[in-house]
């Protein structure tokens, strides 16, 4: 009966007005978006991102226009700039060798030049006195579009009327389209689970490994526990798998356009661009054909910056290498680390760093 | 264009303000045609020539049966409007599968020899806008409707774009009378179209869409999976093919409620349902009565004895299920219901089998029914879900010669369901106890919903729209129904 009395009070619409009806729809609709995003915010989606996503610390980063009160060396690609580039340990030496140089590591997980041509614009707005990519034979393969990472700082890329080429038109909407923060819906659990590290990042104060740093500051490589620790056998698996053998032929792809298009806009915006042929273990190195190196230096040539090539810089060592392709962090990059200042250095001496 | 994308609702909320703008009943139909065209082109592209020409020659087939001075030619020119529309069908969803069945017959005799597929891309709803050109001849044909004189209007019937790609099929009966007056959109159809359509949203988009993922890791290697893991992707399946397709019924029974048009209803509680032949008078039911009136009906029916009453129950089965796909599983699956419907009419239909038996009308004999019914309904759902012959052999011998290996987390799913299917057994003896439940199960919530008092409707909206939102994956797949 209750039921009954509370149907009857609830109910009889039969002459509702179709304005009221769109009202309603529209504040139902409204209240549910705003509500959800409150929910977001309580479950700490926003902290997770901002202090577990490695993009989004790095396009913050630009936002700092840190070239515009030092001389500011980027260090961009992917995990095997993040991990093969100790920018403490290289400040560290460029201090003492009496330069006034501050490098950033900005390495982004998975990382190529496709998902760097993003970056461009960011880049050039941030001033940098020089911008070194590192590079290796198999991310110079055809990409595909990581809507995540695009999605996640979609309200800070600039799509460059001379970069639309590279995409195509689905690509293109993925970064046009309005980012909402249902887009991050898909952070909810992992949101729940992390305990925030308060990791800040403000003018004065900048992390210059922003790779290790979005991880968490409790994040380290430990040779012991890191299930991503290979060991010898892991290595020589990875060699034997056949992805690097042969990984470049002479057939344009999306990401080596990227590359030739990433390093010809920073020239032409005054800023001096380094590419590095990053080390590979020497079981690695074995598998690359000399077609490929052939193919690989040719497109280096290609894009007009200079290049360098440390792919047998770092000897065949336990401590060096975390697997076949990545430098060991806390071990190989700092070994590693006196060569990228000396060439940094005679990058100085030589006048290609470009001061403001 | 799915109906669970943005660029659904701004189309549709565009067609509502044009047709509001538009007073006159001829525009207002040209535009729900226009639109509706639009919709099928964003959806099939090219074949939308193919949909203009099944709505010409059956358009023209009509005519002729409508204007035919005999009975002769009616019956000529009712052969000519069914070929039409099944040659297109025929032709698109089953040609590739006709030439791999001659090839595996070759292939015995001349391995080397086999035709290549034409790999003939299939229109996105034929086997519906076909259904419907045929009802429509036939309907003619029967006299239960006159010729529609006005070719747009029945162009819309055909083309009316919510139930276009996945039903429910529709009568000419049903919906060219209300096409004879001018369209107007009032508040409370308006609220009862919503409604509607954010129910369906729910069920496509929270529950069917959240539970397909692990369905489809299941059924795309059953090999790899165990007798419990089958039977709950099984159990699953049913549940996700209730909700995506009941999910697009409401969708589409929604938006034409939403332009004053009453669409059939297509689903009936059909998992409440006592037997078989219950239960296929509440699942896809503008399909059932389709094959009931076109297919059962002229093959005899049940007036030709009762051994051709059993062939034409188990070969109209058939039919609805080869309709659903050209595959050995869908065959099976209809041939399975078929089975199951003829034992039925046989042993409780004449053999009376169970009458007279008080008990067995007692409500925990109706769940038990009920229980019996719906397992027989879902093992049917694995072998419509299996990918292949292979695979369902797999998925019966598993489920047949049942491995008992269960994780900890599914065995307290599992003690939980047998506990839960106790206690209602249990409390099925009390008759307040199963009144009470039945209003609940029964009660009519989307007529609720729909009359309800603006400032308390609004609830309904946030509840649900909020719900959808954040429970819905990040991709949303195309219904089920799609591929049919």
């Amino acid at each position: 009966m209750k039921i009954d009395r509370l149907i009857e009070r609830t109910t009889g619409n039969d002459r509702v007005k179709k304005w009221a009806v769109v009202i309603a729809i529209i504040v139902g609709v409204v209240l549910a978006y705003f509500g959800l995003g409150f929910y977001l915010d309580i479950v700490g989606v926003n902290t997770y991102i901002s202090e577990t996503k490695q993009v989004v610390a790095v396009y913050d980063f630009y936002d700092l226009k840190v070239g515009e009160e030092e001389t500011a060396v980027y260090f961009i690609g992917s995990s095997i700039i993040g991990c093969g580039i100790d920018s403490d340990e290289i400040n560290h030496i460029l201090k003492e060798e009496g330069y006034d140089i501050t490098v950033y590591n900005l390495g982004i997980d998975g990382n190529d030049p496709f998902e760097q041509s993003l970056q461009i614009q960011n880049i050039i707005d941030s001033k940098p006195a020089l911008v070194i990519f590192g590079e290796t034979y198999n991310r110079l393969i055809q990409q595909t579009w990581n809507e995540e990472v695009v999605f996640l700082v979609n309200d800070k890329i600039t799509l460059r009327p001379d970069a639309i080429h590279l995409y195509s038109l689905d690509e293109i909407w993925t970064i046009l389209k309005p980012h909402t923060y249902l887009d991050n819906k898909r952070f909810i659990e992992s949101a729940k689970k992390y305990t925030p590290k308060g990791i800040e990042q403000t003018d004065s104060v900048v992390s210059t490994d922003l790779y290790t740093l979005t991880k968490g500051a409790s994040w380290r490589y430990n040779e012991e526990n890191n299930p991503n620790y290979k060991g010898y056998e892991g290595i020589v698996d990875e060699a034997n798998s056949g992805s690097w053998s042969p990984v470049i032929t002479d057939e344009m792809t999306n990401a080596k356009e990227a590359l030739i298009y990433n390093a010809q806009t920073l020239m032409d915006a005054g800023i001096p661009v380094v590419i590095l042929n990053m080390p590979l273990h020497p079981l690695i190195s074995a598998h690359v054909t000399e077609e490929s190196r052939e193919n690989f230096f040719a497109l280096l040539d290609s894009t007009g910056a200079l290049w360098y090539d440390y792919e047998f810089a770092c000897p065949d060592d336990e401590y060096w290498y975390k697997d076949g392709h990545h430098i060991a962090p806390e071990t190989g990059a700092k070994m590693f680390a006196p060569q990228m200042a000396e060439l940094i250095i005679e990058l100085e001496e030589n006048n290609v760093i470009h001061h403001s | 264009m799915l109906f669970t994308t943005p660029e659904f609702f701004i189309f549709l909320v565009v067609v509502i303000l044009l047709i509001e703008l538009i007073r006159k009943q001829l525009w207002q139909q040209i535009i729900l045609l226009l639109a509706s065209y639009y919709f099928y082109w964003c959806s099939g592209s090219i074949h939308i020539l193919l949909l203009i020409f099944v709505t010409i020659a059956s358009y023209l087939c009509g005519w002729r049966v409508w204007k035919a001075a005999t009975l002769k030619r009616k019956r000529i020119w009712l052969v000519i409007g069914t070929i039409i529309p099944l040659a297109v069908l025929a032709y698109f969803k089953y040609i590739d599968f006709g030439i791999t069945q001659i090839n595996n017959v070759l292939g015995l005799f001349n391995p080397g020899a086999s035709i290549p597929l034409l790999e003939v891309l299939l229109p996105v709803g034929v086997s519906f806008f076909t259904f419907q050109a045929l009802s429509y001849v036939f309907d003619i044909y029967l006299g239960k409707i006159e010729h529609e004189e006005k070719f747009h209007r029945y162009a819309l019937f055909i083309a009316f774009f919510p139930a276009l790609v996945a039903g429910p099929i529709v009568r000419a009966s049903e919906f060219l009378p209300q096409l004879k007056s001018k369209i107007s959109i009032t508040g409370a159809n308006l609220q009862a179209g919503v409604t509607l359509i954010i129910w369906g949203l729910f069920k496509k988009m929270v529950i069917a869409d959240n539970i397909g993922g692990y369905v489809d890791t299941i059924f795309a290697n059953p090999a790899g999976f165990t007798s419990m893991q089958i039977a709950a992707a099984t159990v699953l399946f049913g549940v996700q093919i209730y909700c995506d397709f009941s999910g697009y019924a409401n969708i589409a029974i929604g938006v034409g409620r939403i332009f004053g048009f009453k669409l059939p209803e297509n689903f009936d509680m059909p998992y409440f349902t006592r037997n078989i032949q219950i239960f296929w008078r509440k699942w896809h039911m503008t399909l059932s009565r389709f094959i009931r009136d076109y297919v059962y009906i002229p093959l005899g029916g049940n007036r030709k004895g009762h051994l051709r009453t059993y062939v034409n129950l188990f070969a109209s089965m058939v039919i609805c299920g080869f309709w659903h796909g050209a595959a050995w599983t869908f065959i099976i699956w209809g041939a399975y219901h078929g089975i199951m419907l003829l034992l039925h009419r046989y042993f409780v239909g004449e053999r009376k089998w169970g009458a007279g038996v008080k008990f067995l009308d007692s409500n925990p004999a109706i769940f038990v029914k009920v229980l019996i019914t719906q397992a027989l309904v879902f093992f049917g759902w694995m072998i419509f879900r299996a990918n292949s012959l292979g695979d369902l052999m797999t998925c019966i011998q598993k489920i047949v010669f049942f491995d008992f290996a269960i994780s900890g987390v599914m065995k307290l799913a599992v003690l939980g369901c047998v506990f839960m299917v106790l206690v209602c057994f249990v409390l099925s003896f009390n008759k307040k106890i199963v009144e009470l439940v039945k209003k609940i199960i029964f009660f009519d919530y989307m007529g609720y919903f729909s009359r309800q008092k603006v400032q308390y409707w609004v609830i309904y909206i946030v509840i649900f729209v909020a719900l959808i939102l954040l429970l819905a994956p990040p991709e949303t797949p195309e219904f089920i129904y799609f591929a049919f």
